[in-house]
């Protein structure tokens, strides 16, 4: 195993990976810090660039940009009370606060080392955990891998969510626009109007593009996003006292913890994982006033949750192909149109692509603590350029990121049309992360089922039969039943008056 | 990503009654939208071979999923909403579509133009629609921004990068 992480370290600090690296990073930062464009948009964005270089090199980028928006997503929630991301929504409850008291310059310096920290462990929990789980999966045939998959959508859309009829009907709304195109079986195709274009599916940047960042940008064209005013941070205001680390140590393990563990379960992810490290460390403190006010615990325990998830998410990722949410589904999707399955078969396939994305991790959050430190009042000036030039410019950057994939208009016309479904969707408050997960675990959702019962001869008991699969499904049970519980709870404000 | 939508925050002085007419008006929306979306499916699967679950043939997966979706947008339109939704003033609507018509509209045009006209002219057509609803620019700005946003674009893209596209063309 520490030959492979050498070669792959090798790998991640030859000159094309280093920089698309730090390519990615630095753009994940700028992403993260913006509070108008989240990073699955940006990642979609950025999927056509990956076609000109080396796919591991390429993946090393995509995956950067998405640890990088998490480290500029909690810059964002202490400067400005807003999260850059969702998964940093927590950190505005102690990190603004500490703007305010003045304490800006050591939020923002904890916070990146509580952010170094989690990654560092999750990956370190990744490069132990993955190689042995791929061995261990090797034996999953359709039905467990038809379960898992259900499994993973049901769990995705139904984590966070106040609305969990919503998110299940945009799963399968997903998988219905999964099956356009083509049969995987007979080549017969399904809803293309006889138009050649739609015979490989939608072009899936073009529907990620459409769904994340062309809403994001229609809500914020009147109404920029707040940005950073002229303050400046000095690296000496920066400087923690002893108190403020002493008080840090216990959250940042506990949070990274936290993260880990809900980070490799399929489905669950960051923003959960936030959550719970909160409220534990409100829990367990002996202050619990404080938190709301500035607790510095409150930072540093849910952004080593996070960063810590954000890394051991790309174990089922990798190893099962089975994405957590949908910026890893992106990424399992970039891998596929370069012709690696991500899977079982992976680690030792393809070992490059593996150990150099793992290695990457290493080298990026080392260069994102260059970033967050150092360099963070260059940020805070760049971060000034108005909304009303940067939308205009990112609307060009999408449509002729769109056009290079086929070379054709086709894919921009699909943008637009994404562009308008996403955000009446987006009113209709309908989350768009389960279409997106929908649509690329669709396909494979079909091969499972059409596999495990056609083996069984037609016979849908096999999926309870076997007992990987029957534990799998009955989790899912355990989530709906979970989901119909917290509705019937209070909150229904109005729902006996109209029955 | 984020739940922020440029609508005002849920009416609560002005009574829950209308609150939950617009819940229910959006429930009713959404739901026959993905009734007939799903109604669609099923044609569309009934229409190809079936198959058995045993054989399943192309129309198989498209007929299961439809029926779900429309069990699943009846549910939405029928059963009783938590919320209360944001009461939908007719200015924000209105400001609301001339945006979304601004962005979508921008995006169309350039791949209209991108292989009639070339980059250049398609980006500036992209800048001067998208930021049509913003009063505060000066044309001067508009004009500039397009500039730099073509200069830029093509030395990235087409210069580095080699995406197959022209500067300016006429291909009418």
């Amino acid at each position: 195993m520490l030959e492979n992480l050498v070669s792959g370290l090798a790998f991640a600090l030859s000159m094309d990976a280093l920089i698309y690296c730090a390519i990615g990073v630095t753009l994940g930062t700028f992403i993260g810090m913006l509070p108008g464009i989240g990073p699955m948009a940006a990642i979609a964005m950025l999927v056509p660039l990956t076609y000109y270089v080396d796919p591991a090199v390429g993946i090393i980028m995509l995956a950067g940009i998405y640890y990088g928006a998490a480290y500029g997503g909690s810059t964002a929630s202490i400067l400005l009370n807003l999260p850059g991301t969702a998964n940093t929504a927590i950190t505005c409850l102690d990190g603004y606060p500490m703007t305010q008291q003045g304490r800006a310059g050591i939020a923002l310096f904890m916070t990146t080392i509580a952010s170094f920290f989690g990654s560092i462990c999750g990956l370190v929990i990744l490069v132990g955990f993955a190689p042995s789980l791929s061995t261990a999966v090797l034996a999953f045939g359709s039905p467990e891998y038809f379960s898992l998959v259900l499994l993973g959508l049901l769990a995705s859309a139904l984590a966070a969510t106040d609305y969990p009829l919503r998110a299940v009907a945009m799963i399968v709304l997903g998988l219905l626009l999964g099956s356009v195109g083509a049969d995987q079986n007979t080549g017969i195709t399904r809803f293309t109007f006889d138009s050649p274009y739609l015979y490989d599916g939608f072009t899936l940047v073009a529907f990620a593009v459409g769904l994340f960042g062309i809403p994001e940008i229609i809500s914020n064209v009147r109404t920029p996003p707040s940005r950073i005013g002229a303050k400046s941070i000095r690296l000496s205001a920066m400087l923690p006292t002893r108190e403020d680390w002493r008080r840090s140590w216990l959250p940042m393990i506990r949070g990274t913890s936290i993260g880990a563990v809900l980070g490799a379960l399929p489905g669950t992810g960051g923003t959960l994982a936030t959550i719970l490290s909160y409220s534990t460390e409100k829990r367990v403190s002996r202050r619990p006033e404080e938190f709301g006010n500035g607790a510095i615990e409150g930072v540093t325990g849910p952004e080593s949750a996070n960063n810590a998830a954000i890394q051991t998410a790309f174990i089922p990722t990798l190893t099962l192909g089975i994405p957590g949410d949908a910026v890893m589904a992106l990424i399992v999707a970039t891998l596929m149109i370069h012709g690696i399955q991500p899977g079982p078969l992976l680690v030792s396939q393809h070992p490059t692509v593996f150990w150099g994305l793992a290695a990457s991790f290493l080298v990026g959050n080392v260069l994102l603590l260059i970033l967050n430190i150092p360099l963070i009042g260059l940020w805070i000036r760049i971060l000034s350029i108005p909304y009303k030039y940067l939308f205009p410019a990112i609307i060009v950057f999408v449509c002729i990121g769109a056009f290079s994939i086929n070379t054709s208009p086709f894919d921009i016309y699909m943008v637009s049309f994404f562009g308008a479904l996403g955000y009446g969707l987006r009113l209709l408050r309908c989350p768009p992360a389960p279409l997106l997960m929908g649509l690329i675990l669709g396909p494979m959702l079909e091969v499972h089922l059409r596999r495990a019962l056609q083996i069984a001869n037609g016979d849908p008991l096999v999926f309870v039969e076997r007992p990987i699969s029957a534990a799998f499904l009955m989790v899912c049970v355990a989530l709906i039943a979970a989901a119909i519980v917290r509705r019937r709870k209070p909150g229904r404000t109005f729902g006996e008056a109209k029955a | 990503m984020k739940p922020t939508v440029s609508r005002n925050p849920p009416d609560e002085s002005g009574g829950e009654g209308r609150g939950a007419n617009f819940a229910r008006m959006e429930n009713a929306i959404l739901g026959l939208f993905l009734g007939l979306v799903g109604a669609g499916a099923i044609a569309e699967g009934l229409s190809l071979p079936v198959g058995s679950a045993m054989r399943m043939g192309p129309g198989y997966f498209p007929i299961l999923i439809g029926g779900v979706l429309v069990v699943l947008g009846l549910a939405i339109a029928l059963l009783p909403s938590r919320h209360v939704a944001a009461a939908w003033e007719r200015a924000d609507l209105a400001r609301g579509a001339v945006d979304v018509l601004a962005v979508i509209l921008a995006v169309t045009s350039f791949g209209f133009l991108v292989e009639r006209l070339g980059l250049v002219t398609s980006i500036v057509a992209a800048v001067f629609i998208s930021t049509a609803p913003i009063p505060a620019m000066s044309l001067r700005e508009r004009f500039v921004l397009a500039i730099c946003l073509a200069a830029g674009s093509y030395l990235i893209f087409v210069y580095a990068l080699g995406v197959s596209m022209p500067g300016f063309t006429f291909n009418w």
